[in-house]
């Protein structure tokens, strides 16, 4: 019964909520996996926007791209409103100064340098009372950490304090076409309270975005596989007609 | 023809070398922590001020302790000082403190969204900085490097000996003098002997305990060319500085 009641975290995304019940269950960390160029940056920003133009204040933390050139991708949306950015609707934060002002410039991180991570993304979140947070790529950052038993633990820990805090989190995790199940480290996906994975598939002479909801605790759910289409006015989801098609990832 | 020769500072040990040191001439100046050699070091500066250029480039001590510890034995205080440990305290030393409290505290989150000091700022190059810093002085100079040991811990020890053979190289062609301290018996063998193979004189400073006091001991250890100027002297500190007693 818990888990009808649950207090659901509308992603705004058009046919998402319908097919997670409502929306993602407050709190969550979903893992946002796929390849390079299944739109995974794309969705978890349309996620934040939303969030934002709803008056929860949202922070998309990037660990790979400046947040400047971010903004330039996401003027093409119509839903998009650079005052969002000006009025700190939406907080862009560039992990990369960060890693400068804590000492984390290396290439390898021991269990303290996690922590001082950790309490870092949390204090932002709490101070600044963010509700939605997107961190892109978790990968990039796993790729720091020596072990699975520190890449178990980052996770869990930032897991477990931005529940507490009411945030709904996106990992963004970036798949080798290669990789089996769905993260780089297999670690993570047994981690995250729900995983959404995109991909690709070819359909007569066509590559077509996917998307599949693979679980997500807290709520039923579609586990259709749909077809993404990235538009100017958002991310749209269609079911998909399986008929000649063929997967590729 | 006679050697063209310039003074250390300290007249016994003048004679016992030939009648002062020749110009162009690196020496090295080893010993155990509380030896003396920082003092040793400013008598010497102070001796060249009347012929020379003095520079002396300090890692540990602050521009007025010098200055002031020369003032106290009335040694000439007319030396250009340039000191890397201020500067490495500025440059790296404070950032650090930074990050440390950072790391406790977690940044401030005004603070998150200013630009930090980036990493480029962080490899600035000191021994470049020394090296460059003397090739551009106007000879006859005396140079003073308080001490190789900052260097020895924070660069590679190759490139540490290799920046050495060009100060030194550099003293010989401009036929002026230069002072290294060292500590004792710290570093391999491979970098001990790098660096006294490249410097044409060796003094150590040892302290051997006795009873109620230390007996203190000048060596005279490496003159190029003159193995028979080396020997063993007695020192004390007295309040004109370093002298050497029979």
């Amino acid at each position: 019964m818990a888990s009808q009641t649950r207090e659901r975290c509308m992603t705004g995304i058009e046919g998402l909520d319908y097919i997670l019940n409502g929306g993602i269950p407050r709190g969550n960390t979903v893992l946002i996996t796929g390849s390079c160029g299944t739109g995974k940056t794309t969705l978890s920003l349309e996620f934040l926007v939303h969030g934002a133009l709803w008056g929860e204040r949202s922070m998309y933390i990037s660990v790979t791209e400046a947040p400047e050139k971010l903004v330039e991708n996401m003027i093409i949306y119509e839903f998009f409103d650079r005052k969002l950015i000006t009025e700190k609707k939406m907080i862009l934060v560039d992990l990369q100064e960060i890693y400068v002002k804590l000492g984390l410039e290396k290439l390898e991180f021991t269990l303290e340098d996690v922590n001082v991570l950790v309490s870092q993304i949390v204090k932002m979140v709490k101070e600044l009372d963010v509700k939605r947070l997107v961190i892109d790529s978790i990968t990039s950052i796993c790729y720091r950490l020596t072990s699975k038993e520190q890449i178990r633990e980052f996770i869990l820990h930032l897991g477990k304090e931005l529940s507490d805090l009411g945030c709904t989190t996106f990992l963004v995790s970036e798949l080798l076409p290669s990789a089996q199940g769905y993260s780089q480290y297999g670690v993570e996906e047994a981690i995250a309270d729900g995983i959404i994975l995109l991909g690709n598939m070819e359909r007569r002479g066509d590559l077509l975005r996917t998307l599949q909801v693979i679980k997500m605790r807290g709520t039923t759910h579609s586990r259709a596989k749909y077809v993404l289409d990235l538009t100017s006015i958002g991310v749209l989801l269609a079911p998909l007609l399986k008929g000649g098609s063929v997967e590729v990832r | 023809m006679s050697l063209k020769t310039t003074t250390i500072g300290i007249e016994m040990l003048d004679k016992a070398l030939m009648n002062g040191v020749p110009r162009g001439y690196t020496i090295l100046l080893s010993g155990t922590p509380g030896s003396g050699k920082e003092l040793f070091a400013k008598q010497f500066a102070s001796a060249g001020v009347e012929s020379e250029n003095v520079v002396y480039f300090t890692t540990t001590e602050r521009d007025e302790d010098i200055v002031a510890t020369m003032k106290s034995f009335n040694w000439n205080t007319d030396i250009k000082i340039v000191n890397i440990g201020t500067e490495y305290y500025k440059k790296v030393l404070e950032k650090e403190l930074l990050i440390s409290r950072y790391r406790e505290e977690g940044i401030p989150i005004n603070e998150i969204f200013m630009p930090g000091k980036k990493k480029k700022e962080k490899e600035l190059n000191f021994l470049t900085e020394v090296t460059y810093e003397i090739s551009k002085l106007q000879p006859p100079f005396r140079i003073i490097i308080d001490s190789l040991d900052f260097f020895l811990n924070q660069y590679e020890r190759s490139k540490v000996i290799s920046a050495l053979r060009t100060i030194k190289a550099h003293t010989q062609y401009s036929e002026s003098v230069a002072l290294i301290t060292m500590l004792t018996n710290v570093y391999d063998t491979a970098t001990q002997s790098g660096i006294e193979e490249i410097v044409d004189v060796i003094l150590e400073l040892e302290m051997l305990r006795t009873t109620s006091s230390f007996d203190k001991y000048l060596i005279v250890k490496k003159v190029r060319n003159h193995p028979e100027k080396t020997g063993i002297f007695k020192y004390e500190v007295n309040n004109k500085g370093f002298v050497l007693v029979k």
